[in-house]
Formats: structure tokens, sequence, C-alpha cells
């Protein structure tokens, strides 16, 4: 131990002498210290030293600095786009940022260094869009990910090539974690879907049931019929969630036997009495339930309790084609909705059923009549207006665009329901960007209203103000981005329609800048 | 003007108002923006019509809005569209209520500068000290020396063993009788040093070393009529003189030159006496024409702007009082000669690992309890290196001669290399190397807060 410490430790009082060097080129110095206290010595000597070591510390020596990243092969992005990044990746307008990302990758633009950090600790925690942002990180992505561990996805060859099958593939698949096999399943499913599918059906047998079913959603991409067969074995896996999801898939694909399967037993539960030939009234459309849900049926829809019958039903109706039930019955689309609703029993399960087929196939002609009957519905609790608005905003999406922008503008003037704030999400349904002409009238009409303000107690029409700022197309950003001049009251409804104006104006902004990136890199 | 939002979002007295000049750059409708006459303006629709403006001589702004802060998130918004959207702020004639705050400004720099009123850049010392209150003052400082000194002696007879079980307490009532003493530097210096014991496994040595460099100061004091005058400035500023404006300006040098402003800290620092709502800025320059390092050092309560303006990544052609001392660093902007521009091209005086760490030796031998020596290094590599379960941070040169960078993770750094050679200002205090910024491909990163 270092003699000066030892004595400074212990105390000059239990000895101690002055004799004691510091082994350094200060001693000398010391010898020539006024006579004092042992313990002024100390100090005075122990400064001496301190000094000089400060002074004289030497730089280590390192052999080789660790290689450079690569050279890079992406042109940068402009200063105005880094600038756009940026803001948002510090938070602003984030949710925008993909749109953002895919333009550059498409303009085949990266990122300058600058910002990579927090791209990159963006990836760490989502990863979600990891594919996306390795796209414009570059070499110097890559490079870094070497040496942050939460980067380290940026290095990994699965994330850092498109090829379907890389190098490593089978070592990945054999000995991989979960996270990077399903990654590489995923990949290769959708290059390459037989392989991908033969790769699975290898392991299956080995694999714990979490990682079958994952493995199953992989399967969604690229569905196809020949993987009929495997998701049918998968019906009998001991796994429920295993069970459900090949079932949900089964039920997908158009020509699957469960499909057929649940064709028949649809044909089982509803039956048509056509008008009287010629003569007024109305067709009936008539429920007829099983008093048991058989093995069969239970197999090819787990996980639902057998006494709830309706559910049963709602489900099988989901799984049909509408095009079945017109072809089957003669009958237009508003005509069976209409003989449903006159069902007092099965009306709201008839009708559930259909409303999904409609959404699953995306179908115009059942998604108009269904929107006016959803919108009639009277709903008693909260539960039952968030699950109705849910099907309607789904709905609204199915409808050719004016008419749904039409069903949108009979919404924002129905005072009653620009009252309840499930309504207004309806909007975020729509079909993205709004045409020109719905955007100028949302803008006469929101130009009206600011005008009256404050609104009646309880108006949230503000709150229309987020879906706009999402769908307005460019066309409608001039005229969005007027200024607009609010009561100076201090009454918090006033505060609070700024506060969303700041922010619509916010995303327009922001809008126009990524309109502004698109036009720099088309050109 | 040609700054980035980065350099204007680094002009916000804190982060609140950093967040809300963001939103106020991209979405409250201004109107009538406008640049010309070296002034940038604008009026923004907050809860009021808000009157704008900021002379771009020195970026002083002056808004028509009631908030205290400055600059206000207002002034900021407006420097952001201009740095992030300049075509939004046209060329123009100012309007008469930009013209006529110009004019008054001109006047009042007119008048300080015909020797009127000087702005204090220290707590106020009071009234120039007549030779009789110097002499009471010396002979108090003294008095309160001898008495720390007993307290140290008693200390080491004890043995610092036995702090293992006594608390510092005594240490900061110490503290306080110096200050009482007239002696704040040394006050400042002794409560850092109690926050050494149990901070790290070697604090013993740590401890000996600062108590050993503690008793130099002591004992050096009593000969100060032996030194050099230049390290007798030294000696008395560390014991707490502090020198008015016009002191340094007629007792320091004043070196002209275009000073390339490098990289800026805030920290709760503490006023002589301990006050709590301090803030001490550091701001590090360095000459492009004489190389020189200098250090503005300024202090501002509570949410107040500091005095001078300085914008990290520009540079500004200035006057620099220096205080006279035996290492010159310390420095006050005495005159500016225009606005600020942003650095480009390589660092002027740019050194190797070894120069610096020469430099330092010299320094050090000249002025001994000197902290920190700024540097500009030429071409290093910054390097992550594992290092017993986690990693060290090293920038090494051409040489292979390498320094550790202070505390935390460095990865702006890092990304801004990608592993090639960069230039790097610093600050080097004996032990490691705190990064101020790097200059790649010809553009200069200031590096904010080590993270």
């Amino acid at each position: 131990m270092d003699p000066l410490l030892k004595v400074a430790l212990a105390g000059t009082a239990r000895g101690g002498d002055r004799t004691a060097a510091t082994g350094t080129p200060v001693d000398p110095l010391l010898a020539g210290l006024p006579s004092g206290s042992p313990e002024r010595w100390l100090l005075l000597a122990a400064g001496a030293r301190a000094v000089y070591r400060r002074a004289g510390r030497g730089a280590r020596l390192i052999a080789d600095a660790p290689e450079a990243a690569s050279a890079e092969h992406l042109p940068l992005c402009s200063p105005a786009a880094a600038r756009l990044v940026g803001e948002m990746l510090a938070g602003q307008g984030l949710d925008l940022l993909p749109e953002a990302l895919e333009l550059l990758r498409r303009g085949g633009r990266r990122l300058p260094p600058d910002l990579l950090p927090a791209t990159l600790d963006l990836g760490a925690r989502w990863p979600d869009p990891r594919p996306a942002l390795l796209a414009v990180t570059g070499e110097r992505g890559r490079w870094l990910g070497y040496f942050n561990p939460d980067w380290g996805w940026a290095a990994d060859p699965l994330t850092a090539t498109d090829d379907p099958l890389p190098a490593d593939a089978e070592r990945i698949w054999q000995e991989g974690t979960p996270d990077r096999r399903l990654a590489l399943l995923r990949r290769l499913r959708a290059g390459d879907p037989a392989r991908a599918r033969d790769w699975l059906a290898d392991v299956w047998k080995r694999e714990k049931v979490e990682f079958r079913a994952a493995a199953l959603g992989a399967l969604a991409i690229g569905l196809a019929p020949p993987d009929e067969p495997f998701l049918e074995a998968a019906l009998d896996d001991r796994g429920q969630e295993v069970r459900r999801r090949a079932a949900d898939l089964l039920g997908c694909l158009p020509g699957s036997t469960l499909a057929r399967r649940m064709r028949e037993r649809a044909d089982a539960l509803l039956s048509w009495e056509a008008p009287a030939r010629g003569g007024a009234g109305d067709g009936r459309l008539v429920v007829t339930l099983p008093n048991a849900i058989d093995r069969d049926w239970q197999r090819d829809e787990p996980g639902g309790p057998a006494s709830d019958r309706a559910a049963w039903l709602a489900r099988a109706l989901g799984l049909v084609p509408l095009t079945h039930w017109e072809e089957r019955f003669g009958a237009r689309p508003a005509e069976l909705i209409a003989a449903a609703d006159r069902d007092e029993a099965w009306e709201p399960t008839v009708l559930e059923g259909w409303t999904r087929a409609a959404v699953a196939a995306r179908s115009a002609a059942w998604a108009a009549p269904l929107w006016d009957w959803w919108s009639r519905v009277g709903t008693l609790d909260a539960a039952g207006t968030r699950y109705k608005v849910a099907r309607l905003r789904e709905l609204i999406g199915c409808l050719p665009p004016d008419r749904a922008e039409q069903l949108a503008e009979e919404l924002l003037v129905d005072t009653a329901r620009m009252a309840d704030h499930e309504w207004l999400t309806v909007l975020d349904g729509l079909p993205t960007p709004w045409s020109a002409a719905f955007g100028n009238r949302y803008l006469a009409m929101l130009r009206e209203r600011v005008g009256r303000l404050p609104a009646p107690t309880g108006d949230l029409w503000h709150r229309t103000l987020g879906s706009a700022a999402r769908g307005l197309p460019p066309a409608c950003f001039d005229a969005a981005l007027q200024a607009r001049d609010l009561p100076a009251v201090p009454d918090w409804q006033i505060h609070e329609w700024r506060r969303r104006l700041d922010q619509f104006i916010g995303t327009i902004r922001t809008r126009q800048r990524l309109q502004g990136l698109s036009e720099e890199i088309a050109q | 003007m040609d700054l980035t939002t980065e350099q204007v979002l680094a002009l916000a007295p804190d982060a609140r108002a950093a967040a809300a000049a963001r939103k106020l750059g991209s979405t409250i409708p201004w109107q009538g923006l406008g640049r010309g006459g070296g002034a940038l303006w604008g009026e923004c629709r907050g809860s009021a019509l808000y009157q704008v403006r900021v002379d771009l001589a020195d970026l002083t702004a002056k808004c028509s809005c009631p908030s205290r802060k400055l600059p206000c998130k207002h002034s900021l918004g407006l420097l952001l569209i201009a740095a992030g959207a300049p075509a939004e702020v046209p060329e123009g004639e100012p309007p008469g209520w930009v013209r006529d705050w110009l004019a008054q400004r001109q006047a009042t720099a007119a008048r300080r500068e015909s020797g009127g009123t000087t702005a204090a850049v220290e707590a106020p010392a009071g009234a120039a000290p007549a030779g009789k209150r110097a002499d009471r003052r010396q002979a108090r400082v003294a008095a309160g020396l001898d008495a720390l000194d007993l307290w140290l002696d008693d200390l080491l007879r004890q043995g610092l063993a036995s702090l293992e079980t006594q608390s510092t307490e005594e240490w900061r009532r110490q503290a306080s009788r110096l200050v009482d003493a007239q002696a704040p530097g040394v006050a400042a210096r002794l409560r850092r040093l109690a926050l050494i014991p149990h901070a790290t496994p070697d604090w013993p040595a740590r401890l000996l070393d600062e108590l050993g460099r503690l008793a130099l100061l002591t004992h050096a004091f009593r000969r100060l009529d032996a030194l050099d005058p230049a390290l007798r400035e030294d000696m008395r500023g560390a014991v707490g003189w502090t020198l008015g404006q016009e002191e340094v300006v007629a007792r320091g040098e004043t070196v002209t030159d275009e000073w390339l402003i490098l990289g800026q800290r805030v920290g709760s620092g503490q006023g002589a006496g301990g006050e709590e709502r301090l803030r001490a800025q550091r701001t590090w320059l360095l000459g492009a024409g004489t190389g020189r390092h200098a250090l503005v050092l300024q202090f501002a309560h509570g949410a107040a702007p500091f005095p001078e303006l300085l914008l990290p990544g520009t540079r500004l052609a200035a006057d620099l009082a220096f205080w006279p001392s035996a290492c010159p660093l310390r420095a006050l902007v005495r005159a500016r000669h225009g606005g600020p521009d942003p650095i480009r091209g390589p660092l002027p005086a740019g050194e190797t690992v070894r120069a610096v760490l020469d430099r330092f030796a010299a320094a050090v031998a000249r002025q001994p309890w000197l902290e920190r020596l700024p540097c500009a290094l030429d071409r290093v590599v910054p390097i992550r290196a594992p290092r017993d379960g986690g990693a060290e941070w090293l920038v090494r040169d051409g040489a292979g001669a390498a320094l550790p960078l202070a505390g935390g993770e460095h990865w702006r750094l890092l990304a801004l290399s990608g592993g090639a050679p960069v230039d790097l200002a610093g600050e080097w205090d004996g032990e490691a190397l705190l990064p101020l910024g790097a200059l790649v491909d010809g553009a200069y990163h200031p590096l904010a807060e080590v993270g």
C-alpha cells in the first residue's frame, strides 16, 4: 500500500513519520519544506504528489481501432427531409413516420448519421417498423448495430437482407430464438409459401404449443388452397389456440372443405319463404337452430361455449359468402336484411353474422343496407354503443367513397350524434384521402362552427379535427391552414377547440411537408 | 442568418420553452413575417396578437407577450421558422415597431460604449475596495484559512479511516465558516471534497490527493507576495476574490479574433455562498486566427437568461477580455463585430493526444490548481470497447494514443464518425475528456449533454 495513504488512514497520532517518500521526483522538493507538524508535512507531500501525477498522466496506447463502417450505397436525403424525420423522431407527428420512411425507401435515400441513434432506438422499442427503418439507416446503421446491444437487430443478417432465404437460414431455423425463427418463417412464406409450409410441417410435432400457434399466424401470409391439408390436420391439435387459428385461416380460404361444411350448416339454419308470386307482401326468413352443437361443428369452431347457440349462428353466418344467400334465396340484399329485421327473435344475431361476412368481403352491395340497419339500432349501454359504432366504422370503409362521404356529411350535421364521442370515431373509417369536394365541405362546416363558438354544451364537433387532419387531401391543405379567429374568452371549451385546432394545423403542416418530400423524391 | 433548428432550440431557457417553441415554429398562425436591416420580425397569434422581433447581430429578442422567460417561446418560434423554412420569412423593410426597437438598442449600446453602465458578470462584489477595507478582508481570510488548517491537521491526526463511521456534516459547517471568512472559493472546494468519501472504492486515495491540493492552496496563499504576479491572480481567484468587468478589461489581455463557439453546458452551479437555483453556464470558444482557447462562464438566477448569448456551432467575430491568470482561459465578450455564422472547415489549432497532454502538463506547472483545459483534437476515432462486463469509451489519434471519454454514452459521436477520424473539441480534466463537438465532413456538430 502507498505509504502516505497508510499513514493518512491510520492517523499521524498513531505514529508515522516524515521520512516516508512518495517515490516520485517531488521527494527532493519535500526535503525543502519548513519544519512543521507531521500532519502538515503529510498533506503538503500528498498535494505535491497529486499535482505531479495530474500533470504527468500519459495516454493509453491502443494498437488498432475497430474497422470503420463500409462506404454507403445510397445518397443522403435532403436537409428538409432530415429535418422532417428528425422532428417526427422527437415525437412530433410520430404516426406519420412510417409514411416518411416509405417515401425515403422508395426514393433510395438514407438518413444522415446524426439521426441514427434516435432511429435505432425506435427500432429497439418497436420491432414492427424495423425493416422500414433499416432501409434508410444505410451501412452506418448496420455498423452501429454491432456496438449497442439494443441496436443488434440492425446488424442481424435476417433484418438486413430482403433475400427470402438468407445464407444461414437453416441454422437460424434449427437453433435460433423463437422470435428469429418466426421472422425467418414470415420471410420465407412471403417468398416461397410452399417451402415455408414444408419447413414448418417438418418440425411441427417437436414444437411447443405457443410456437405452433404463432407459426400458424405466419401462414396467413400468402394463404392459398395448397395449405388446406396442413391446416385441416391442425384442427385436431392439442392446443386450443392452435385449433382456433387453424379454423380462422380455413374460414378465410373460400374453397376449403371447412367453408363448405359451414355453408351446409348455415343452409340448415336459414330458410326463405319468398313473397307470393306477383302479389304484395314480403318474404320471410326462418331461423331454425339445432338443439345441440355436434362435435364436428365444435371442431370447426373451437373455443365457443356449446350452450350459446346464438353465437354459433352468428359465427357460421359470418363465414358464408353473402352471394350464397342472394343466389340461394333469389333475393336482393336489402330484401333479406328487411326480412331479418322483422324476425324479432334472431334479428340481431343474423345481421351480426352478415355484417362480419360483408366486412370480410368488403361488399358494398351489403354494406349500404347494413349501415342503415345498424344506424337504426337502439342501444342500451356504453358497451353496446361502442360495439355498434365499431361495426359502422367497418361498414363505411366498404362503401364507395362518394356514398361513404355522403353518410359522413349527414353525421357531421347531426347534433345528437356530434355529442356522442363514440359516433365521432366513425369518420376514421372513411376511405382516405377524402375527396376534395368532401374536404371542402368539411372545411366550410368547420368555418361555420368556429364562427358560432361557443358551441352548445356537450357538443364534441371539434373532436372530428383529428380524423380530418389525417383524411383531408393535399388539394385542401391551403384552405385548411387558413387562420381562424377563436373568441378570446377564457373558456375551457374554447381552450379545447384551440388545442385541437393547433394539433390539426400541425398534422396538416407535417403532411404538407411529406407531400413536398414525395415530389422531391419523384424528381 | 444561417442557423439550424437544433441551435435555435439550444437557446431555450428550459425544456418546456423548447417544446412550446417547436409547436409555434410549425403550427400557430403567424402573420407579417419578414427580415431585413439586421432583424427578424413577425406577429404571432396566441391569447392575443404578439409582436416578436429579433436582432440578428446577437440574437437578442423582444416580444410583447407577458412571459418572463427569455427568450420567450414566441421569439424561439420565430427563429425556428427562419431556420427551418426560410422561404416563409421574406426580405423586406422593417415596420415601425421593429425600427424603433433597433434604434433604441443602438442608443443603449452607444451609451454603454462611452462608459456609462457596466453589467456585472458576477455576484456583485460591492463597492471598489478601499485600501483599508481590502486589508481587513485579507486578515479575515487569513484567519479563516488558519482555522481550516487546524481542522485539517486534526483530521489527519485522527486518520481518514475515522470517516468510515462519521458523516461529513462537520465539513459543511467548516465550509460555512469559510464563507463567513470571505473565502467562498475555498468553501466551494471543501463542499466538493465532502462528496468524495464512500463515492468510489478508491475514495481514500482520492480524498488524500484533494486534501493535499487544498493544503497546497492555503500554504501558497500565505506566500502570496513571493509568487509570480499572474499566479497571484489565480490564487486570489481560487480563494474567492472576484473581478468586476471593468477590472478584467483593465488588467487582463484583450484578444480580437473570429471565435468558434465549440460547446456549452449549463449546470446547477452553486453561488459563492452556496445559493440554490443559480445556474452556471460554461461556453468554450476557440480563436480561428490565434488558436487560443477561451471559457465564458456566466451565471443566472432561476429562469433568467444569461447576459451574453452564445450559440454553439457558430462563429463570432469579437474582442474577448481574459481574466489575468498564469494560464488565461476565462474570458468575457467585450465587443462583438458581427452576427453569428455557422462553423465550417477544419478546426484550427488541432492537436495530437500527446500534444494535449504536454500542454496540460505545462499549464499545470504554471497553475497547479488548474482543473480543466479545452483542446481541439486532430483526426481522432471514437471507440467503444467492452470492459469488465460494461464498456468504456475512448478516442484514439493516428499515432494510437488514446484518452478515455468522460462518463456516459457517446452514441451520437460514434454515429457521426462511423469509425472514421473526426476533429473533436473537448475538455481534458486530467482524467477524462468531455467531448464538446465534432467536425465531420466540414460540418460542426455540437454534442449535447452526455446521456
